[in-house]
């Protein structure tokens, strides 16, 4: 009798530990489940293939309680790149940033065929003599390969590792597949993001002038840098127009958009004006006309833009803006300003009214025509970040508007176009009486 | 788009229009498809007392807006902007176009 009631607690016992065992296991996963979602969310502010890897990279080792995590894709240049995460060694790190995809490890080899690889301890490690080798560097003693579904070939992979043996069970397996197939949509997507931003990129350079007239009387320098990111194409331009009487139009603009339509677009907000600049000159009339044209012919384009027209003398410069930015003048003897001039609406628009102010453009006086992408400062109001850059251009200068004045600044305004902070495409036009 | 959403919230009652938020390339659309084609009959409101930042193509949306009224011999009416969209109205040179009310 005493044997069975034992017998009979015991029973008991062990259901009641198998039934704590699976209510814990359902947690767990319940809670890898909202964390595989949350990261999978994380990754849809990514517009490229590293970001989306590197965001998985970060977050992964503490879902599967990994010591480090890989995430690697072929890149257009046919390589193996790869992601970390934060507990790879520093030196595993630097030495694979990137690999050939004929690389003999278990990552590339996923990557060509679409394997899936469990090397539960070293031994398993043996074919691959490579990862035998890095083996004690990268504090490695089992590793796992998942690859994300993509077209024929897998998207990418996540590698998993650990300094232990270790066998996945069936639930980490499952959970693992979940990431992979949460992650491929971010790698789909972050694949046309790329193309389109290589198209449109490719298009705004072929759309910006090619070479610039060499005009007597001034020295003139434009810089276009692309943005980084989501904005690396952006619809900003510069024109350098000759008008027929011997003035000369000199145009910085933005096409509202920051996709290869906005590149589209400015190719054409860019000729319609300058088309208008170069036959007569004024820069009124041809922003009233090209504002007109847009607003009835394409109402969905807008545009801001800078105009200065030089006298035919180089003595004098009207200037007229559609929405834009004011230019940067610097006078001999006075520090960098603002100049007002004659304030209008966006071009496309379709509101009209423009107005321009005339005034002396005296010898070895500088007009700097900008894009916000040159100026904007995140924490800063657009005022305070007008001011600095007018700060900047003092300090660079030291009110000397000797004959390097222009190279000086355009090394100034390429500085700041390219800055990590700024995400913006910036173009700008730098122009001296000489 | 949860991202969007949660960025940028555009409420419209009747001719009033409540825009919170941050209005840039990406949440725009919201914008755009509150006021196209434009809420009621007579007037809209469109206060932007809610919005901290405002880019372009928020610009372009209000323009779009303020243009399709005149045509139906409505008025737009740009309610309480915060000192950073009042300068990019200004700036953006569409202070006499514009109809702004505080």
């Amino acid at each position: 009798m005493v044997h069975v009631h034992a017998d009979r607690e015991r029973g008991l016992r062990d259901e009641i530990d198998r039934l704590h065992a699976q209510l814990n296991r359902e947690r767990r996963a319940r809670q890898h489940r909202l964390e595989i979602n949350r990261l999978a969310a994380n990754t849809s502010g990514q517009v490229t293939r590293a970001g989306v890897a590197a965001v998985i990279a970060a977050h992964a080792s503490d879902l599967f309680s990994a010591g480090w995590v890989m995430v690697a894709y072929v890149g257009d240049d046919d390589i193996t790149h790869i992601a970390h995460g934060p507990r790879v060694p520093d030196d595993i790190r630097a030495d694979w940033t990137t690999a050939p995809l004929d690389t003999q490890v278990p990552i590339c080899e996923s990557l060509r065929t679409g394997r899936r690889f469990e090397l539960r301890s070293r031994e398993d490690f043996e074919p691959w003599p490579i990862l035998v080798a890095e083996a004690d560097r990268a504090r490695l003693a089992s590793f796992t390969v998942e690859p994300v579904r993509g077209g024929s070939l897998p998207a990418a992979v996540i590698a998993l590792g650990w300094d232990h043996p270790r066998t996945m069970d069936d639930l980490e397996r499952e959970l693992l597949g979940e990431l992979a197939d949460v992650a491929a949509p971010g790698f789909r997507r972050a694949v046309h993001t790329e193309t389109d931003r290589d198209v449109a990129s490719t298009l705004q350079t072929w759309l910006l002038p090619d070479g610039l007239p060499d005009i007597d009387g001034l020295t003139i320098s434009t810089i276009y840098e692309p943005g980084k990111g989501e904005m690396q194409v952006g619809g900003d331009w510069f024109d350098v127009v000759e008008v027929d009487d011997g003035r000369v139009a000199v145009v910085v603009g933005d096409v509202v958009g920051h996709d290869v339509r906005a590149a589209a677009e400015m190719g054409q907000v860019r000729h319609v004006l300058a088309s208008h600049l170069a036959q007569d000159g004024d820069p009124v009339n041809s922003l009233a006309i090209t504002d007109r044209y847009f607003h009835r012919r394409a109402p969905d384009t807008m545009a801001t833009a800078l105009v200065m027209v030089i006298g035919a003398d180089r003595s004098r410069v009207e200037i007229a803006s559609a929405g834009h930015l004011p230019p940067v003048i610097v006078e001999p003897g006075t520090s960098a300003r603002t100049l007002d001039c004659g304030l209008g609406p966006p071009i496309g628009s379709g509101l009209g009214g423009y107005t321009s102010v005339a005034r002396p453009f005296p010898p070895q006086a500088i007009a700097v025509g900008f894009t916000d992408g040159v100026v904007e400062q995140r924490d800063r109001t657009i005022d305070e970040s007008v001011a600095a850059f007018c700060h900047e251009v003092d300090q660079k200068l030291a009110t000397r508007l000797t004959d390097d004045a222009v190279p000086v600044l355009a090394r100034l305004v390429t500085r700041r176009a390219t800055s990590p902070d700024q995400r913006d495409d910036a173009a700008a036009v730098i122009v001296q009486a000489r | 788009m949860s991202d969007a959403t949660s960025r940028l919230s555009v409420s419209v009652d009747g001719t009033a229009v409540v825009v919170d938020g941050e209005v840039d390339a990406h949440t725009c659309p919201d914008l755009v498809a509150a006021l196209n084609p434009l809420p009621g009959s007579g007037d809209v409101r469109v206060d932007v007392s809610g919005v901290g930042f405002m880019d372009s193509s928020g610009l372009r949306a209000l323009i779009g807006a303020h243009q399709a009224a005149e045509e139906a011999d409505r008025r737009l009416v740009v309610g309480k902007p915060s000192p950073a969209v009042r300068r990019l109205i200004e700036i953006s040179g569409l202070s006499d176009h514009l109809h702004i009310a505080d």
